[in-house]
């Protein structure tokens, strides 16, 4: 029956099995507990994913959106310009903090670096 | 004799924690009770029935501490705990708790996202909205077939038609055309927060009650008045259950009271949560819009490039 269940579409997003070793083949982390003693919180997508995105107007312009930000809001939109900012010292950096969205927008290709930056910390 | 279920103590690995720490993480909680307004009945009306010496069944029992049980709760995240209220009962006049229980802070205690409970209320209003406004227009305005004078010679203005929108009596250019719809869909995922931040507003200013069911022992406006003026529930009260068959009591007792109103679970919108003061859930009520409502935010989206309205 189990050849069959899995074959049978799935209404809501399952749990993320246990793997024996983080990073998985994927290159996704777990979020850690160690992450709760933090002013702030980025909480997890439901398919498990970071809620950081690309945004791309025009040819020229990107920024960094990152969604579903818990607690101080400004305490991490500091942290992640203090560090973005140790990262590329001669860049000047632009950042909105939409403070009933919940959300947090860097003007610049940083999203991989904002990444890096979330996952150290343990969300 | 009474079950004491609440006193029984488990420890579980698994019960609230989601995610890659469920092991490292044990918590203690107490076996939960099945939640249904009917089990809830029948623990404490066993002890009701054998005190009926004087006949008067609208006199409960003096009950004992409130009963404090825990809900299963699904898809609760880490960074957030359940929040807590109280189980109350509609069949005194006074307040009484029967019990304590957990409610999911996805649902209960969403962050209060006004912008969009704006948008869900203006998208109640509007999408039923038909303008049936009409204007004529120059053709369709009775005469203005003929050029009124000639072109030249008159010493007048140039005219071609009495109905011109120019004259008084013509036709409108750019006016209202016909029955006119106002209809769109809000998509899936804004509604929803709607509902969830509704919720949690009237959770966080204590507006909301969580009642056992919606019996009561009189069919008598004057109970339910004397009720709600007694545990201050506000001007307008929504009471929300599981079905739309509505117990025989309360609905005599509401139905000449316009303030306050009786609705199941399919009907509950923003609207209706904002012009009531106060909301009543029962618990089989709570319990279906916390089933509904996570699976909406936890479902997959494999259907989401077929759905008309995402």
């Amino acid at each position: 029956m189990k050849y069959v269940e899995r074959l049978m579409p799935q209404l809501t997003v399952p749990e993320v099995p246990k793997h024996s070793s983080y990073p998985t083949p994927s290159g996704w982390v777990p979020p850690r507990e160690e992450a709760l003693s933090l002013p702030y919180q980025v909480r997890r997508t439901k398919n498990h994913m970071l809620p950081v995105y690309h945004e791309q107007t025009h040819q020229n312009r990107h920024c960094v959106h990152i969604r579903k930000v818990e607690g101080d809001i400004w305490a991490l939109e500091a942290a992640l310009k203090e560090h973005l900012q140790q990262l590329y010292p001669e860049k000047q950096l632009a950042s909105q903090v939409h403070e009933v969205a919940r959300s947090i927008r860097i003007k610049g290709h940083y999203i991989h670096d904002v990444a890096d930056f979330l996952i150290s910390k343990g969300f | 004799m009474l079950k004491r279920a609440f006193c029984i103590l488990s420890i579980s690995k698994n019960s609230f924690a989601k995610g890659s720490f469920g092991n490292d993480f044990s918590i203690i909680h107490f076996k939960s009770l099945s939640t249904t307004c009917r089990c809830f009945q029948e623990l404490t009306q066993s002890s009701v029935d054998t005190l009926d010496i004087d006949g008067s069944k609208h006199l409960p029992k003096q009950r004992s501490l409130p009963i404090i049980t825990s809900r299963k709760l699904e898809y609760v995240s880490q960074y957030s705990q359940p929040k807590q209220a109280w189980l109350e009962s509609l069949e005194t006049v006074d307040e009484n708790k029967i019990g304590l229980i957990d409610l999911h802070p996805d649902v209960f205690g969403a962050f209060p996202r006004i912008d969009l409970i704006h948008q869900n209320i203006q998208w109640q209003k509007l999408y039923k909205k038909i303008s049936y406004e009409t204007l004529e227009t120059r053709a369709e305005k009775r005469g203005g077939g003929r050029k009124p004078w000639p072109q030249k010679g008159m010493g007048r203005a140039r005219h071609g038609s009495i109905r011109s929108p120019l004259w008084k009596g013509g036709g409108k250019a750019f006016g209202p055309r016909g029955p006119q719809s106002y209809f769109y869909m809000l998509s899936n995922n804004l509604r929803v927060a709607g509902l969830c931040s509704t919720l949690s507003i009237k959770f966080a200013q204590n507006n909301l009650h969580i009642v056992d069911s919606l019996e009561i022992p009189s069919d008598d406006p004057e109970y339910m008045e004397d009720l709600i003026d007694t545990r201050f529930w506000g001007f307008s009260v929504l009471f929300v259950d599981d079905t739309d068959m509505m117990p025989r009591n309360i609905s005599l007792a509401v139905q000449d009271l316009p303030s306050f109103n009786l609705m199941p679970t399919y009907g509950l919108n923003v609207y209706s949560m904002l012009k009531h003061e106060t909301l009543v859930l029962t618990l089989a009520a709570v319990e279906k819009l916390e089933e509904k409502l996570l699976y909406q935010l936890h479902r997959t989206e494999r259907q989401a490039k077929f759905r008309l309205y995402q």
